[in-house]
């Protein structure tokens, strides 16, 4: 069992990972100087749609995703639907962990080989999974508020130049442009589903809507803040030719007693993307032993790391993990966004709540 | 036999784990402190780069160790270089990086900084220096004052960057000019002091269009650009004061506000700089005391109205004479008046741009004379 305040963590923990690195980027490429309004309406979104994942889950509300989408949709439907999660969360976690091992190569590590870093990495993520989901809280609750201060590392550089000029003209690019670009943005913020599988853990359950609502945004707020100093201090014309704008936009810092503070932050932020392959491997672990019908996910976790091995092994080069990860997007858009509301809307059709169910199926 | 196998499979981690594919030797990193980059004078088209560092051997002659070596690209030379040393080049320390005139008025290409910029290591606010003659020779130059070269023009640029006598300008925000329309690049020109005599001079400022410098500021004028520019910091300017020749009060300026305003009339664009400045004068040659009201605001007069023609002038060269928009002018335009800077080739545009300039400035104390 977790308490809410650690499923606020795990949420944060697995939107806030990778996407912080680029998602400046990403936006900018398609809204320009409105990239911030595309993240900050695009994590409204997200909030909003825990707000329906709140509401889904609570009609069944010791149950999981993987077992009530069973109940709602059938056996074979809800089978599927199960499947396109683990599919889902496998390539992200694997994704996840090719990144950030993309970064240890890049600044730390230039001649040690992929592989080396994520056979390593996967250990650790069994080890991790097979110790269930109180450790999973407190593990995020820790490294969350061990983090968080990083977030201040964004604030030196827009101060010493504030050159806001670049953010104008406001709205310039128009509407359809600024939803245009929402859809990289809410790439970003994928993770919040997680809540999907860890409602019934959570003890308070009376918490959960404020701990959720709190984690979207708080995404918001640091998404949209990153996105609008970086364009404003590069312009977003520059931001097209950065591969980690975040990086180079923290090595603008200049301090008297730390030479390289990018260096000092990578070094803890691959924390915290590994938390965010974390939970995802996790939350995967479970959903299999449902599917499964395993009572003890504890042996699942050593098999699923070959998936996870094969897929994150897969790219060749940065421009294919580019690309990987934007058809894991579209996943994530339907596991994420798509599924919920669907499962939502036959549920209320069809008048499934547990009590219910349970009464009618002795 | 738990604990005994547990303590074997620590014993063996410990053993195994620490050995990195990556371990580097401090002893076995030649740390550099600055490149220079300059055409190669025997082959066409390659670039002759020189480097400066430690020598990091305690009986070592000299202190620091200048080298330069040639190749097609900055990243060619340094492995040309590499093949000369018995440790490796690391970038990671690098604080500036000069750029010897020729190369700039040709241009500055893909091959003289993209290796640099694409090296993860290399610190983002290294700083971008023209150098007027050939950046070999003020790498060599010798200075009494610090024994590592690069660190002490480092210094200087900063210092010198403290008082607006140059822009400070790093890589970054070069490249930054060069991917967007309505700024152009500058950075500081040093000139060199005749060969290993007299220190550089770090007073100028190189301008560019685009990726090409196209001329050059004097110290006053740098002032005046600094200032329209909104970067003024303890700025020091002689203005002649009085009625008699040879008069001169030396103030100190320091920014305080700076508003643009764009006016699109049909083709035509009118900006306006706002200037609000604060200052106290340093030095009065003139034998009348100052320190009365009447008199005090005379002078603020006297400052702003003299601080107004100079921008005329700047800009006016800066308009006609360069077509270069380093105050990035351009980014207003494009913020205020969108359709029409798209629709606009601002190089065509940029020269017959109407500028108004108002400085309002408020000298505030004397220092101990009246």
């Amino acid at each position: 069992m977790i308490t809410s305040g650690q499923l606020f963590a795990i949420l944060s923990s697995a939107m806030i990972g990778t996407g912080i690195l680029n998602i400046s980027r990403t936006v900018a490429e398609v809204s320009r100087q409105d990239a911030w309004i595309s993240t900050f309406l695009a994590g409204l979104a997200v909030t909003a749609n825990t707000l329906i994942i709140y509401i889904l889950a609570s009609r069944f509300p010791s149950k999981t995703l993987a077992e009530y989408s069973q109940i709602i949709m059938g056996k074979w439907v809800g089978r599927l639907i199960v499947l396109i999660y683990i599919v889902y969360r496998i390539a992200t976690a694997a994704l996840v962990l090719r990144i950030m091992v993309e970064l240890i190569n890049t600044w730390f590590l230039p001649a040690t080989p992929t592989r080396a870093l994520i056979i390593p990495a996967l250990l650790l993520l069994v080890y991790l999974a097979r110790n269930g989901v109180s450790v999973q809280g407190r593990v995020n609750f820790f490294l969350f508020w061990l983090l968080l201060p990083l977030m201040l590392f964004t604030f030196p550089p827009v101060i010493q130049r504030p050159f806001f000029i670049n953010l104008l003209p406001v709205g310039g690019t128009g509407f359809i442009t600024i939803i245009k670009g929402m859809m990289p943005a809410i790439y970003s913020y994928l993770g919040f589903e997680t809540l999907l599988m860890l409602f019934p853990y959570v003890q308070d359950k009376k918490n959960i809507l404020k701990a959720s609502i709190s984690a979207g945004l708080l995404t918001t707020v640091v998404y949209t803040m990153v996105v609008t100093v970086q364009v404003a201090i590069y312009s977003y014309e520059r931001l097209a030719a950065l591969l980690y704008p975040l990086m180079r936009y923290i090595s603008f810092i200049q301090m008297p007693f730390m030479e390289r503070v990018e260096i000092f932050f990578i070094f803890f932020w691959v924390f915290a993307i590994f938390q965010t392959s974390g939970i995802q491997f996790f939350v995967t672990t479970l959903e299999t032993g449902i599917l499964l019908k395993k009572k003890d996910t504890k042996n699942i976790s050593i098999f699923l790391t070959i998936p996870l091995y094969i897929i994150a092994m897969h790219p060749k080069n940065i421009g294919e993990i580019i690309e990987l990860i934007g058809y894991i997007g579209y996943l994530g858009l339907v596991a994420a966004l798509g599924l919920p509301v669907v499962l939502l809307v036959v549920a209320i059709i069809r008048g499934l709540k547990e009590e219910e169910y349970e009464k009618s199926s002795p | 036999m738990k604990r005994v196998a547990l303590s074997l499979i620590v014993i063996i981690m410990i053993v195994f784990l620490p050995g990195c594919w990556d371990s580097r030797q401090v002893e076995e990193v030649a740390v550099l402190f600055g490149i220079s980059i300059d055409k190669n004078l025997e082959i066409p088209g390659h670039i002759t780069i020189t480097l400066a560092g430690p020598t990091n051997q305690e009986d070592a002659e000299k202190p620091v160790r200048v080298i330069s070596t040639s190749g097609k690209t900055v990243r060619n030379a340094m492995d040309n270089l590499q093949a000369r040393k018995d440790r490796d080049v690391s970038l990671g320390h690098v604080l500036v990086v000069f750029i010897g005139r020729d190369v700039a008025e040709e241009g500055i290409e893909g091959k003289h900084l993209d290796g640099i910029m694409r090296e993860p290591l290399v610190r983002g606010n290294a700083i971008l220096a023209t150098v007027d003659g050939r950046a070999q020779d003020l790498m060599e130059s010798q200075t009494e004052d610090h024994p590592y070269i690069a660190i002490f023009l480092n210094s200087i640029i900063e210092r010198a960057a403290r008082r607006s006598l140059v822009p400070w300008y790093t890589l970054a925000d070069y490249f930054q000019c060069l991917s967007i329309i309505g700024r152009d690049p500058m950075s500081p020109l040093i000139k060199l002091g005749p060969k290993g005599e007299v220190d550089p001079i770090v007073d100028n400022t190189a301008i560019y269009r685009g990726n090409k410098m196209v001329g050059e500021l004097n110290q006053d004028e740098t002032l005046i650009l600094l200032m329209i520019k909104n970067n003024l910091r303890r700025g020091r300017i002689s203005v002649p004061i009085g009625d008699k020749e040879d008069q001169y009060a030396t103030i100190l300026a320091d920014r305080i506000t700076r508003k643009v305003k764009t006016r699109v009339d049909g083709e035509d664009v009118f900006i306006h700089v706002h200037m609000k400045l604060t200052g106290e004068i340093l030095e009065l040659t003139a034998a009348t005391p100052i320190a009365d009201k009447e008199s005090l605001e005379a002078a603020d007069e006297n400052v702003a109205r003299f601080l107004e023609q100079k921008s005329y002038q700047v800009m006016n060269k800066l308009q006609k004479e360069f077509n270069s928009d380093p105050i990035g002018f351009g980014r207003y335009v494009n913020a205020y008046h969108n359709e029409f800077f798209q629709r606009i080739n601002w190089r065509e545009v940029y020269p017959n741009v109407h500028f108004t300039f108002e400085v309002d400035i408020n000298l505030t104390r004397t220092g101990v004379l009246r």
